[in-house]
């Protein structure tokens, strides 16, 4: 019984190594000498979830996971890999590890805490509480962190760079299993060469050895398809960081129609023009590099669907820009296009890393049933933006008729209500389509192209409120305000089916 | 795109209203008064009962009637629940029906307004026309009205000409828009009505190795005949490297009907083959716990290539190359070579164990909650199962060899560390009795994974391990039947492997062609509809004041003319220089 709970409390609350709350100050720095090495092995290519990666990215996922981020106190991610690599004893004593509960944050009083304290046996007595709370709860919380602080114990062991088919082995395990080739042990032995020089602190070796293992495991991956390039795209994507660029770009596009508007200056909007063609240009990137880094359409979570909504949405507000139908349409693109972007980077629900397919996504409809609605939902951020223009503008400043310099410059209520009729004649349509390509899909996958699990229901329900919209409009004449509010209805149901159904709802569609 | 409009004469600016007669007519259906002028159908549906079929207003309240019983479903957890007492309820599909009908009238109704001659080109010779409409333009002009109709002609439109007016139209295509999606919602609602009815669902679960001819119902569970026999040959999931996502989901199957093979080959997520008329769908897997597999290694006689297949306790398969053969496996862990109906070998696969010394299990506690508490001693929280842990202890000829707390529960069972590494033992199922708790204890080898054998017991029991030693009477069965027995087949357990079941879903849907029918007219009417353009553009020749007078109206509202209609009239009548417009 003693042993079986000492065992429990050891996996979940990792206490049984306690050593003390007593952490000296602790550095993974590597110093300015070691910055050659970290350069070189930017590009070591290293499995990792289901992909083949830079070793920049890899450490950049690998440092977020234990921390939140992957910078930490400025450092490179992978400089502070090494470092644990180097001098595990200040990995331990470092506050790397991020709490995820409130509770936990409370009790260790700080956001972060290092290994030894994670293990300090002076907080057992208040996990085991919490787990005596509940358990099922806790279990997970708790399991969660102890999987970060493995993560820092185990630093080297995650680095698979010996290419096999299928898993790739990190180099211990490749010399523990033998068999090895000329390249296998070329690269096992750099490997040790560069754990050798981090542990006497020679920079000048590590650097030698840290070239010589990414060209040995290069070519080595070479012979099971994967390409230097490949590495040379992943690096740049990830330092590139294209959608970060277009968020940008969007913000200056925003603010130079916005002076356009309010100055009446005809040549800054085409200076806003080209700052958003640029922001949809980075976007562009984003989508081929993401595309060709996952061997499929980027469009099979969260993030990668909210960016391409966000790129269809510049891009329709830049066709509609060049048709000079209505001035504020760049305006409104620009504007959410930046706070979508940022919202997409910093709320925890969006996962950024690069994921293999799961099975039911393994799928041709996907690319066909995501792009339609996403694209329908750029129309309808638009026509949202607008009809919110049009009810300030209508409400607030007065109509057409209204003294300030913003009523005057704004386009006329009648423009802005024409343009939102259009551009939901555009979104409808794509609506419609791209739920019956999911229906279809549905029908292939599941047997029944309708099971109304909740997306599906709210996706027939976005589209009922902007049928109702195209009816009471054409045929009972509502137009102006009253449409103007249906238009932004619609779009509050589309971010509901969007964002709501997947974080509040019960469902198949959890992934998308 | 729009082109910019020319610019007005200065002499008298374009004439803006806020609306057009015909927009009125639009929203105006069918009945006429006794002077022949249109009525309002939405203004007197109530007094005619038959009216409100072909009612706006009713099709707008039954959708947002249907909007906010589908939101109020959403919220009902979980979904079967909120198919039962929403989506699928006779109140819901009444008022899909409701909504189908309502449609299918108005519909109806607006093709035939479009078919009748008195809809067709409509000309206005009346200037005041002009002036009230909301897109129009008015040009210095001294030809004649033919010259106008065949610059519209020669751009594609349908002219007619009365008198100096004439009106002209293009896009005919474009106004059939609505009534064609129209008709394809209903057909999608209308086949979705009928598919409520007609369409089949079940599902069968059904461990690897084993078969089933029949299936459970979705909904009402009722166990129904397949018509056919569903053998799951293997199940095969696999992930992709370094991570925990699944990259595959495949069942392999075979399906008969008597001795004739339907079909044989995957089933995997989004590839779902057809089985006499059904469709199977690979929905998903689970480990089965409490259900012993393990891989059997059976060498044939003379030959010295054994094969190697997962067997479950109490299944039967075919050995692989072997026609005619069978293999069985009981719950006591016998084997049995089968050829033809005949036994050719039998035996047991429960070996003695390695250590050459004798083994008992001894199950002493029993905590159906287990938690740990902050005591450090473990406890029950509750008397409910709901975590139910046993502690065992194993013992080598009499003396405790390992002991430790088996979990029943699967997220529960990494915890049971043995305190001794030769010895694996695993809680494989529980089971709560009249007599109480019974618990099925499972020890392996802790080398190499092979079953040392299974005991069935009870709370402060103890238990020989199984070393399968047949009773009297099975011996003197075995005797008889090794008389006819081929010799040498030699059959070993290996290591202990999960058991999987695989879950699939059979539908049966005739009614699917009929609806993806209904979804290609909704597109190609949505197509017609939003982006085939419509111009409806009238034009009056003022001898008088030697004016060409020109209104348009168009499907998609807008503030301009577009821009063939601007090269219609240009054509004829060039719009004014900035310098003549000045003067």
């Amino acid at each position: 019984m003693k042993s079986t709970f000492t065992h429990l409390v050891a996996l979940i609350l990792a206490v049984l190594f306690a050593s003390g709350a007593s952490a000296q100050p602790a550095t993974l720095g590597l110093g300015p000498e070691w910055r050659e090495a970290v350069t070189a092995l930017r590009r070591l290519p290293v499995q990792d979830t289901g992909f083949v990666r830079a070793g920049h990215t890899f450490s950049e996922s690998y440092i977020s996971a234990i921390a939140g981020r992957p910078r930490i106190e400025g450092r490179e991610p992978l400089e502070t890999m090494l470092g644990l690599m180097r001098n595990p004893h200040a990995g331990a004593h470092a506050p790397l590890i991020k709490l995820s509960h409130p509770e936990l944050v409370r009790l260790y009083d700080a956001p972060r805490v290092s290994v030894a304290q994670w293990r300090d046996m002076q907080y057992r007595d208040a996990l085991v509480a919490l787990l005596h709370e509940d358990q099922d709860k806790w279990l997970k919380v708790l399991n969660s962190i102890e999987y970060r602080a493995g993560l820092i114990e185990n630093v080297a062991g995650e680095f698979a760079i010996v290419p096999r088919e299928g898993t790739w082995l990190d180099a211990d395990e490749a010399a523990r299993e033998g068999n090895l080739d000329s390249l296998d042990e070329r690269i096992v032995e750099q490997w040790s060469a560069l754990r050798r020089a981090l542990a006497t602190d020679d920079a000048a070796a590590g650097t030698q050895a840290a070239r010589e293992l990414v060209q040995a495991v290069e070519l080595a991956a070479l012979g099971h398809g994967i390409s230097t390039s490949r590495m040379k795209l992943d690096l740049f994507y990830h330092t590139h960081k294209p959608f970060q660029k277009s968020a940008m770009f969007c913000l200056l596009a925003a603010l130079v129609y916005g002076a356009a508007l309010m100055m009446a200056r005809e040549r800054w909007n085409r200076i806003g023009f080209v700052l958003l063609s640029l922001g949809f240009v980075e976007q562009l990137v984003g989508i081929v590099a993401r595309w060709m880094l996952g061997g499929r359409a980027p469009l099979s979570n969260m993030y990668e669907s909210f960016t391409f909504a966000i790129a269809g949405m510049v891009l329709v507000a830049l066709i509609l820009e060049a048709m000079k139908l209505v001035r504020a349409v760049g305006l409104g693109a620009a504007i959410l296009g930046f706070i979508f972007m940022v919202i997409a980077h910093k709320a925890p629900i969006f996962d950024s890393q690069i994921r293999p397919l799961m099975p039911a996504l393994q799928s041709s409809w996907l690319t066909y049933h995501v792009v339609t609605i996403m694209l329908s939902y750029s129309a309808f951020a638009l026509s949202f933006f607008v009809a919110g223009l049009y009810l300030v503008k209508s409400y607030v400043l007065g109509g057409d008729e209204g003294a300030g310099l913003l009523a005057r410059r704004l386009p006329t209520l009648r423009a802005m209500d024409v343009f939102n009729y259009r551009i939901i004649g555009v979104g409808f349509p794509l609506l419609t389509i791209g739920i019956i390509f999911g229906a279809v899909w549905a029908a292939t996958a599941w047997g029944r192209p309708w099971g109304f699990d909740p997306k599906e229901t709210w996706s027939a329900i976005t589209w009922l409120v902007y049928a109702i919209y195209l009816h009471v409009r054409y045929l009972a004449g509502w137009s102006g305000r009253r449409a103007a509010i249906v238009a932004i209805v619609g779009f509050v149901s589309v971010l509901f089916t969007y964002f709501g159904v997947n974080y509040l709802l019960p469902g198949l569609h959890s992934y998308v | 795109m729009s082109a910019a409009p020319p610019p007005p004469l200065a002499s008298e600016p374009v004439t803006q209203a806020p609306a057009r007669p015909e927009r009125r007519r639009r929203q105006t259906p069918l009945p006429t008064n006794g002077n022949g002028q249109a009525v309002d159908a939405d203004r007197i549906w109530y007094r005619s009962p038959w009216k409100w079929f072909f009612s706006l207003k009713v099709g707008i309240v039954l959708l947002v009637i249907l909007t906010i019983a589908s939101i109020v479903g959403t919220l009902i957890d979980p979904l079967e629940r909120a198919q039962a007492v929403i989506y699928y309820t006779w109140w819901f599909k009444l008022l899909l029906l409701a909504l189908a009908v309502n449609m299918g009238c108005a519909t109806t109704q607006n093709i035939i307004q479009k078919l009748l001659p008195s809809r067709t080109l409509r000309v206005h010779d009346q200037p005041a026309f002009f002036r009230a409409a909301s897109l129009a333009m008015r040009r210095q002009y001294t030809g004649g009205v033919a010259e106008v109709a065949e610059s519209f002609r020669r751009r594609g439109f349908e002219v007619k000409v009365e008198g100096n007016a004439g009106m002209a139209r293009s896009g005919w295509l474009g106004r059939w828009g609505a009534p064609v999606s129209h008709v394809g919602l209903i057909v999608v609602l209308l086949a979705g009505f009928v598919a409520s009815w007609v369409a089949k669902e079940g599902y069968i679960q059904v461990i690897e190795g084993g078969s089933t001819t029949t299936m459970r119902m979705r909904g009402t569970n009722a166990e129904v005949p397949l018509g056919f026999t569903i053998t799951i040959d293997d199940f095969d999931t696999g992930f992709f490297p370094r991570t925990r996502i699944p990259s595959h989901y495949i069942s392999q199957i075979t399906a008969t009907r008597g001795t004739q093979p339907i079909y044989a080959g995957p089933v995997e997520v989004n590839h779902s083959p057809r089985l006499l008329g059904w469709r199977a769908h690979q929905t998903s897997y689970q480990e089965m716990q409490g259900v012993a597999r393990h891989e059997v290694e059976v060498t044939p006689p003379g030959s010295s290539a054994p094969i190697v297949l997962q067997m479950t306790l109490g299944q039967t398969r075919a050995l692989p190359g072997m026609p005619g053969h069978t293999l069985s496996v009981d719950a006591a862990m016998r084997w049995r070579v089968m050829q033809g109906g005949v036994e050719v070998g039998a035996g047991s696969l429960g070996a003695a164990h390695s250590h050459g010394s004798e083994l008992e299990v001894l199950v002493d506690r029993y905590e159906p909650d287990f938690v740990m508490g902050a005591d450090r001693q473990a406890t029950s929280r509750s008397t409910e199962p709901n975590n139910p842990a046993v502690r065992v202890t194993l013992l080598s000829d009499g003396a405790p060899a390992a002991r430790q707390w088996l979990f029943h529960r699967a997220d529960m069972k990494s915890f049971s560390h043995a305190t001794d590494a030769h010895f694996r033992m695993e809680l494989v199922d529980f089971d709560l009795t009249d007599d109480g708790p019974v618990f099925v204890v499972e020890v392996t080898d802790g080398h190499d994974n092979v079953l040392l054998g299974r005991v069935v017991l009870g709370l402060g029991e103890k238990a020989m391990l199984a070393t399968n030693e047949p009773t009297e009477d099975e011996a003197e069965e075995a005797a008889l039947a090794a008389a006819a027995q081929e010799p040498g087949w030699i059959v070993r357990a290996g290591p202990r492997v999960p058991a999987y079941a695989t879950v699939l879903s059979l539908t049966r849907n005739p009614i699917i062609p009929t609806i993806y029918a209904g979804c290609t007219l909704m597109m190609i009417g949505l197509y017609m509809g939003f982006f085939v353009r419509r111009r409806d553009v009238w034009f009056l020749v003022d001898d008088k004041s030697q004016e060409l007078l020109v209104a348009a109206h168009y499907r998609h509202p807008s503030e301009e003319f577009d821009r063939t209609t601007t090269a219609a009239i240009d054509a004829v009548a060039p719009a004014p220089t900035p310098q003549e417009a000045e003067q």
